[in-house]
């Protein structure tokens, strides 16, 4: 495994007195998709919004090996900006965060819309898009600001089978260009399918990463296995 | 019946003065709304993103002149101001107590529109790097307009309405006109006249705002 793009250390995350995780840590290497499974209410989206600076962590330490390329968030309700076509959506961070000219960031955004299968929707208000369009629109987004660790929360909860197969392989698509994927689900069978590696947030406690096959595997170690089989563990049902 | 009231001599003699006087009322209309917006707009932010003692002064302005009467604020401006060596004339006092009141309710309109806007949006934009004033012009604000329309539309016929009330400081707007050309001819048609002048220009701006209204409610 190469040198990770993205390592955390000691993270820790309370809400008042409601500790979400102690002691978690986590690393990615280029090009690698990790997913993030839990019950609910484990702090999954609460670790993809500390990740993004949105929530601050209460200790711990993120570590970005090339600071110049960060990271992006898909969120799971996309947040597309609905008075500005796709075009328009992909190019704002470009022109005001990035700096950019017209000519340069309408071409990197066409770009990155051409990557998601999107490029002939760039005229299109979200509106006027379906949810799977409007979920690559978001992923077009934060694709042209060329992050190193690309996040994603829930993406296919929206999604019906054959266009969560379409995601995957956009994913896949992105992981092949050497972007880091971590993708938080409640989605066994996507991650089982399209992960590199899978890990349990439960308790507090993120498990090892394991190969997909491994983790779904009669191998796991018994805190994945309970929870994958809810008739062990009645207590913690599966929201898959 | 038609000799009283619709006279068309005395229409055709007095139509110089109201003509004057609607250009004075759309004039005075016209700078009241666009220094409405503005100071509503800048009351909205620093409400809603100012520091804690300017927060609470915007919050103290928006009550008051949403309920000090606009004709009471024009009096006081207009007769009192003078007493403290601040002499402005009939259009300067007029505009001010417009502007005054317009942008007070201006910024409550603005406000509920700023707020309406999740802030899953402003999210959005920190995720992409947007600085907070970015985010506000680039995103917010553009989004909130659009809720906005409607009511300060709505906001802006009660203002030019107003502009009637200039004419109790003399200033000859066309109301002012109206009663004088209806006092100098003995006969109302210069008032019926300027009634229909103000529907002319109101009727249109109100069905506007219907419209709006219908289409907003609509998904667009």
């Amino acid at each position: 495994m190469s040198a990770p793009v993205l390592s955390l250390q000691g993270a820790r995350k309370a809400f008042g007195d409601d500790l979400l995780f102690a002691d978690l840590s986590l690393e990615l290497a280029p090009g690698e998709h990790l997913c993030l499974l839990g019950p609910s209410g484990a702090g999954k989206s609460s670790l993809l919004r500390c990740l993004m600076g949105l929530e601050a962590l209460d200790g711990g330490t993120l570590t970005l090996t090339d600071p110049t390329a960060g990271l992006g968030l898909v969120f799971q309700d996309f947040r597309l900006f609905p008075h500005l076509n796709a075009l328009g959506n992909v190019t704002l961070a470009l022109r005001a965060a990035q700096g950019l000219g017209a000519k340069d960031a309408e071409d990197r955004a066409r770009d990155a819309l051409a990557q998601v299968g999107l490029e002939a929707f760039a005229g299109k208000k979200p509106g006027a898009l379906s949810g799977g369009q409007q979920q690559r629109v978001a992923i077009a987004r934060a694709l042209a600001l060329r992050p190193a660790v690309l996040l994603f929360d829930e993406p296919t909860s929206a999604l019906d089978p054959e266009r969560t197969a379409g995601l995957g392989a956009v994913l896949r698509g992105l992981a092949a260009r050497g972007v880091a994927l971590l993708t938080v689900t409640h989605d066994l069978a996507f991650a089982e399918h399209w992960a590199d590696a899978v890990a349990l947030l439960r308790e507090g406690q993120l498990t090892t990463p394991l190969p997909a096959v491994r983790f779904f595997g009669p191998e796991a170690p018994a805190a994945v296995r309970a929870f994958l089989s809810p008739s062990a563990a009645p207590e913690e049902p599966s929201e898959s | 019946m038609l000799e009283t009231f619709f006279n068309g001599e005395v229409l055709l003699r007095a139509w110089p003065l109201l003509w004057e006087g609607l250009l004075l009322t759309l004039q005075l209309g016209a700078l009241s709304i666009v220094l409405g917006w503005l100071g509503g707009l800048a009351l909205a932010l620093l409400g809603l993103y100012g520091p804690a003692p300017l927060r609470i002064l915007v919050r103290a302005y928006v009550d008051v002149f949403r309920a000090l009467p606009v004709l009471v604020l024009l009096i006081l401006v207009y007769y009192a101001l003078p007493f403290v060596g601040l002499s402005l004339s009939a259009f300067a006092s007029a505009t001010l107590a417009l502007a005054a009141v317009s942008s007070a309710y201006t910024s409550e309109i603005v406000r509920a529109g700023i707020e309406a806007v999740p802030e899953g949006q402003s999210e959005a934009g920190r995720v992409l790097g947007l600085s907070f004033p970015q985010i506000l012009r680039l995103i917010v604000l553009p989004q909130a307009f659009r809720l906005v329309i409607p009511p300060l539309t709505g906001n802006s016929i009660n203002v030019l309405k107003d502009t009637a009330l200039a004419s109790v400081v003399a200033m000859p707007d066309l109301l002012k006109q109206a009663t004088q050309a209806q006092a100098l001819e003995a006969n109302p048609t210069p008032l019926i006249a300027a009634a229909g002048l103000y529907l002319l220009i109101l009727l249109p701006l109100v069905a506007m705002v219907r419209r709006l209204e219908r289409r907003l409610g609509r998904p667009s």
